[in-house]
């Protein structure tokens, strides 16, 4: 390890205290998605982000901060402040902050704010040790990853808010940085029928049949439920060779049929239903194909019957994405492995939907380093982060930081 | 047509004006159910009840109004106030008691106010024209039974509030008695899953799998649904032999996927998903035996994955009853008929869930009779009666009272 590493990483462990503490005040802020109550969670974060010295931002809740000069690459780091929902279950208190066995509870724990964290003191780490940085570094908290990210991370990037030449993004599990992404595709099929009372008017076939007869958009979502679940079937037959950190057993592509929705009252027919999917695939498949096929079986339906009205939508289509591990910020990223856990890491497979594929598909560069992992209950009740885990976000990030703006 | 008939339908017919404004009255007093708020309804027509000469009191917004004398058959008349929630899509006000082209528009206004309006006039005329009858005649107008009739018809019957040899429930199609009633089972299916990052811990099976995968219970219902279509598709097979009003086309056994409502989020794994179903059997079908097979089904799918927790609710089932034409009662209807329509009408078989097995379950012979009709949009929007048929329900009301305790 480099002198100059040793300084910093020294640092970070003299922070632990206040690392902690700043963690536990930011997830006692509720900052759920939704209702998308972000104000009080942006104050906080922006003073932080002044107090570092950072040239501040806050657009539509979004927190751009920045720091350095034209001397050399520009750096973007980001993590989300918007949470999922608290739901319910939790045996702590979501939004208590509490520390139990070297643990720091609370929604937003993990998933994000462990990145917006590390972020902040991975920074300040390295501006009070004098460390000299050419070129730019942008420090990103944000919104609406939880809800797709259009109002986030497409926000800053499309209103030329946010420009740079390589982006590390939180929001991934610990140990390995993650320089291979998984496609997604959010899918939603909405089916119009149309309501009548269920037993006396129920949708039958012909000729049991009237023009009352009501038409039941459950039952019509079936077949389309059963096509996805075959897809999932056949995903199953094609394991992805890229690797997975430890303890991801998922190795194939995933379909998730998520929420579904339908119907007033069991005497009725019901006359819509929405079906809420995510598919999710390892590089070795390609979305857009997959989405045609979906596409196209839903125009043999609707071929075949003259009744089914659906409409689908695709709010979301991203392809999977494959670092390139000859480039400066590849190299930058796998030094800072070896600095912070005494041997080089490789990067892995990480097949989740983040607000990475933003940046990837404007030809930034992306790498992600998180703290979360299988145990943190993310999306679920009583999440929480391990303070190790954060601890070595900020130190991954500060060396990462430094090794690419040298 | 006997005097004694003639003076009462001269009399309904002379209080037709009086009967549609009072119909247009209870209609604008809004009984939905949910959310249940009867006290307005429900004291207006104790009020009324009590004004018209009957015995009048009531019970948990349930309304009893008795005339005649306690020696003789007993004759209860049966509708319900509570009406099914307006949900979208009126073009008239649904509270407005509206007439245009000779129907009253509004939510209730044939299922099944329509009914109670009948009832209370057929007991009126009866009073009015000072008939002395034979027995006792028990007007019931209640609540509950758009959610079942547990706080309604069922309640009366088992607290002894009521207690009859015979009964009229009228919440059926116009023009035709019914003698038959159908089986019905209501279900619902509760699976519950384990929530997760949809991405992150996928539901798939081993070796994709670790501790933290979620286990989707909107998946697990597909299978149960896919039944469902299948029992669908062999009821489509037999075809009842008992004849049908010509206001309800359908003569096979039906399924109903009524509601559904699974997950919380595209991003997450479904830990709930709850699958509300109708199902209504033409006497032909035996309704154990149908949830048997479902249950048994149920059991199979539960051995063959050890992830599945599912529930299976049968809040009402009930099998089909036939009436016996030979009975004073029966022939006490048929001969209403005549009198009213100028022709002696079959009783057909109905194959709508009515409070009337809470009836026939305790040995009191019931027939149907109503007034809605495929284009009354009953639980639709635009619900309405024809004049006409909310007259002539009066006039079987009245008729068979006569006909039945003479």
């Amino acid at each position: 390890m480099e002198d100059i590493e040793k300084i910093v990483l020294d640092k970070i462990e003299e922070m632990r205290e206040d690392i902690i503490k700043f963690h536990q005040e930011i997830v006692q802020i509720p900052s759920e998605n939704p209702p998308r109550k972000y104000k009080e969670v942006v104050k906080f974060t922006e003073k932080a982000f002044k107090d570092l010295g950072l040239k501040t931002e806050v657009k539509r809740n979004n927190l751009v901060g920045e720091i350095g000069n034209e001397n050399g690459h520009i750096l973007i780091l980001n993590g989300h402040l918007d949470t999922v929902e608290a739901f319910s279950g939790w045996t702590q208190k979501p939004f208590g902050g509490e520390i139990i066995d070297g643990k720091i509870y609370g929604r937003g724990a993990s998933d994000d704010k462990s990145s917006v964290t590390a972020e902040i003191f991975a920074t300040k780490a390295l501006l009070e040790t004098g460390v000299i940085l050419n070129g730019k570094l942008i420090l990103t908290a944000v919104v609406d990853e939880e809800t797709g990210g259009l109002r986030g991370v497409d926000y800053i990037l499309e209103s030329g808010l946010v420009k740079g030449d390589a982006c590390l993004l939180g929001d991934a599990p610990n140990d390995y940085p993650f320089g291979y992404c998984g496609g997604t595709m959010y899918l939603t099929f909405i089916i119009y029928g149309k309501k009548a009372h269920g037993l006396g008017f129920p949708d039958l076939p012909n000729p049991y049949r009237s023009e009352h007869s009501g038409i039941n958009s459950i039952e019509k979502m079936v077949k389309i439920m059963n096509f996805l679940l075959k897809l999932k079937e056949e995903f199953l037959q094609k394991e992805t060779k890229y690797p997975l950190p430890e303890g991801w057993n998922a190795a194939v592509s995933g379909v998730n049929l998520a929420e579904f929705h339908g119907g007033d009252k069991i005497t009725t027919v019901p006359d819509r239903s929405f079906l809420h999917v995510s598919i999710n695939t390892i590089p070795e498949q390609d979305i857009g194909s997959i989405k045609n096929r979906i596409l196209e079986y839903v125009e043999e339906l609707k071929k075949q019957d003259p009744n089914l009205n659906i409409t689908v939508q695709n709010p979301i289509t991203f392809e999977p994405q494959v670092i390139d591990v000859n480039t400066d910020f590849a190299r930058a990223v796998l030094k800072a492995t070896k600095a912070v856990f005494n041997e080089e890491r490789e990067f892995k497979l990480f097949l989740p939907s983040t607000d990475a594929h933003w940046f990837q598909e404007r030809g930034i560069p992306t790498i992600l380093i998180g703290s979360s992992r299988g145990d943190n209950n993310i999306h679920a009740e009583d999440e929480f982060v391990h303070i190790e885990d954060l601890i070595n976000t900020t130190k991954l990030f500060a060396i990462s930081i430094m090794n690419y703006l040298k | 047509m006997e005097d004694l008939e003639k003076g009462v339908l001269g009399k309904i017919n002379q209080m037709r004006d009086e009967i549609v404004k009072f119909h247009q009255e209870i209609i604008k007093m809004p009984s939905e159910n949910p959310p249940s708020k009867y006290k307005d309804i429900s004291k207006f027509i104790e009020t009324e009840m009590t004004k018209f000469g009957l015995n009048t009191k009531s019970k948990r917004n349930n309304v009893i109004g008795e005339l005649g004398r306690e020696e003789g058959p007993r004759l209860i008349f049966n509708a319900h106030f509570d009406t099914v929630e307006v949900f979208k899509g009126w073009i008239r006000d649904p509270f407005g008691g509206i007439i245009e082209n000779n129907r009253i528009y509004g939510r209730g206004a044939s299922d099944d106010k329509s009914c109670v309006t009948a009832e209370i006039f057929a007991a009126k005329a009866l009073y009015d024209a000072g008939i002395e009858l034979k027995g006792k005649l028990i007007i019931t107008a209640v609540v509950d039974e758009e959610l079942g009739g547990y706080g309604g018809t069922n309640f009366l019957l088992e607290r002894g509030l009521i207690n009859g040899d015979a009964c009229v429930v009228g919440d059926g199609p116009a023009d035709y008695p019914i003698g038959i009633i159908h089986g019905a089972i209501f279900i619902t299916f509760a699976i519950n899953g384990k929530q997760a990052h949809g991405f992150m811990h996928p539901d798939l099976p081993s070796p994709n799998r670790t501790e933290y995968s979620g286990i989707s219970a909107i998946h697990r219902m597909v299978p149960i649904m896919q039944f469902l279509l299948n029992l669908q598709e062999e009821f489509s097979k037999t075809e009842t032999k008992y004849p049908i009003p010509p206001e309800c086309p359908s003569k096979i056994s039906s399924v109903n996927m009524a509601m559904i409502e699974g997950g919380t989020k595209v991003s997450t794994v479904a830990n709930k998903c709850l699958l509300h179903c109708s199902i209504q059997t033409i006497p032909e079908h035996d309704v154990e035996e149908i949830k048997t097979r479902i249950l048994n089904y149920v059991e199979s799918l539960k051995k063959d994955d050890s992830d599945l927790d599912i529930s299976v609710q049968i809040p009402i089932s009930y099998g089909p009853h036939f009436i016996n034409t030979e009975s004073n009662f029966a022939k006490a209807v048929m001969n209403a008929t005549r009198t009213v329509y100028g022709e002696e009408r079959e009783l057909k078989m109905f194959n709508c869930t009515t409070d009337a097995h809470w009836f026939t379950e305790k040995g009191i012979e019931t027939v149907i009779i109503g007034a809605f009709r495929e284009d009354s949009f009953i639980h639709c929007a635009n619900e309405n009666v024809h004049i006409e048929d909310l007259i002539n329900t009066t006039k079987m009301f009245a008729t068979i009272a006569i006909n039945y305790l003479k």
